[in-house]
């Protein structure tokens, strides 16, 4: 069993089957992180500048004072400049050009702005800057190259891509496992309790909703369930598109009915790690010549 | 797609485990973090506090272990020589427009003012407990610095204004019912 599972891992240096699948993930989640980027920009001054109304936080003196730039105070009247070369730099991605160095620039940006303003910030945007940490070792890598450079980077490559999909498992276990610790999700009331307030979904929602009943009973068991086996149950290929068909409900009616619009999306576009490699290669139709070609060998 | 060893170029497997047991070695850190606190010696979640935060810090407890059973929001209103106006809630048009588009900007517009509903909230309930409180106090917390900064944001022309957290908190009962309570803890006003 060990002997076959190093066999399989072994394989990873000599080909990168799973090029379209990162590169459709990478794509999606730029494609959403520019919406939200640009969508925030428009009130950035108060978000990331000097009008904001949240409390900054900066603790530390060493190295870790750079995931924390936009809480000084001197700064923040510069928000643009972080937010303009992460905007362009998300909408160079989704038009296909990016490299080891980009992403390596996305992913601190990321934290610098995620950090710039934790009001705003939910477990999607905690997801994020972990997946974002990963997606910059998604090298690309010509498949007719036969060096130890590119078969390292090959092997570095299909360990993020999985990486990815651990992280996501893991989020959903930690999530899964408080709530088994509450008193809601156990006896089914967890989802009466959020669409309760009109803040979570929508005024008719929560006039309508006086008591449980059986469709929020249930519903609240299959999240619950779903967190909690996901990390375990994501790895069985013949059930995955059933399985993740579930949680792509969920994070759209987070969006749009609970409307935590970013956590919601963030999740959907980061469901893309999971697609076919031959699904993600037509999704991604011509766009992949260049890399096939090995015009991007980053 | 079938794949092919090709022997010649074939990396070591010491240099594949090697990559293998650094990512490992994170998720380990990343599962201690979560996970170990209050279970594990504290020199174990000293070392996974150090690698965690904050460029790998992580936090999925937004609805757990219960999703929040209350809500606070900052209101306001500002005085001149003919009295008060009527108390005022920022972030309602914001909520809104949240509710006519789940793409705009209403939910972050609500959740910095949501933010900082909280922050007065705690800074109330900080200095409630404060033995003989004092307008001062209420007014030398962080939160009231902030609220009033919003406020000025928004009104011109001020004379007095006073902040006030209006809390909603709701509980489903042992007939599985939404109760409903509220709570109003207005600050001290403050002339300007």
């Amino acid at each position: 069993m060990m002997k076959q599972w190093w066999r399989h891992i072994e394989q990873w240096q000599y080909a990168l089957p799973i090029q379209p699948v990162s590169e459709l993930f990478i794509r999606s989640m730029y494609g959403v992180l520019l919406w939200s980027t640009i969508k925030l920009s428009t009130m950035g001054e108060v978000i990331w500048g000097s009008d904001s109304i949240h409390q900054l936080y900066d603790p530390y003196t060493n190295i870790d004072r750079f995931a924390m730039l936009l809480n000084n105070e001197a700064i923040r009247p510069y928000w643009w400049v972080f937010v303009g070369l992460f905007a362009v730099l998300l909408l160079l991605g989704v038009f296909d050009k990016h490299n080891f160095i980009t992403r390596t620039l996305v992913a601190y940006l990321f934290v610098v702005l995620h950090y710039g303003n934790v009001e705003i910030s939910t477990g999607g945007h905690h997801l994020t800057q972990q997946l974002l940490f990963f997606h910059i070792l998604l090298f690309r890598v010509d498949e007719h190259n036969e060096s130890q450079w590119a078969a390292l980077r090959r092997f570095i490559h299909h360990s993020s891509f999985y990486a990815i999909w651990l992280q996501i498992g893991i989020m959903y276990l930690v999530a899964g496992y408080w709530k088994v610790l509450g008193t809601t999700w156990p006896d089914g009331t967890a989802m009466l309790l959020t669409l309760s307030y009109k803040e979570f979904g929508f005024p008719w929602i929560a006039d309508s909703l006086k008591e449980n009943n059986t469709l929020l009973w249930i519903s609240n068991h299959i999240v619950f369930a779903y967190q909690l086996l996901f990390i375990v149950l994501i790895w069985i290929k013949s059930i995955r598109p059933y399985f993740l068909s579930i949680g792509l409900i969920f994070h759209l009616s987070i969006a749009f009915i609970v409307g935590i619009t970013d956590f919601g999306l963030l999740m959907v576009a980061s469901y893309a790690i999971f697609v076919a490699p031959g699904t993600a290669k037509k999704v991604l139709g011509g766009s992949l010549k260049s890399q096939v070609v090995g015009l991007n060998r980053n | 797609m079938p794949l092919q060893k090709r022997s010649v170029h074939s990396l070591s497997p010491w240099v594949l485990g090697l990559i293998l047991v650094i990512f490992l070695g994170h998720f380990t850190l990343v599962l201690v973090h979560q996970f170990g606190k209050d279970r594990l010696p504290n020199a174990v979640t000293n070392l996974s506090e150090r690698y965690i935060v904050p460029w790998f810090y992580q936090n999925y407890l937004m609805f757990a272990p219960d999703p929040t059973d209350h809500i606070n929001t900052f209101i306001y209103r500002v005085g001149d020589a003919d009295g008060w106006s009527a108390w005022k809630n920022p972030v309602f048009e914001h909520q809104q427009d949240h509710w006519a588009n789940r793409l705009g900007t209403g939910s972050d517009w609500y959740d910095l003012y949501n933010g900082l509903g909280d922050l007065l909230f705690n800074a109330a309930m900080s200095v409630e407990f404060k033995p003989n409180a004092t307008a001062s106090d209420y007014h030398a917390s962080r939160a009231y610095t902030l609220a009033k900064k919003a406020v000025l944001r928004l009104e011109s022309d001020v004379k007095r204004i006073q902040v006030a957290v209006f809390t909603k908190h709701h509980r489903v009962d042992a007939n599985g019912s939404v109760q409903v309570r509220h709570l109003l803890q207005p600050f001290p006003p403050e002339a300007l």
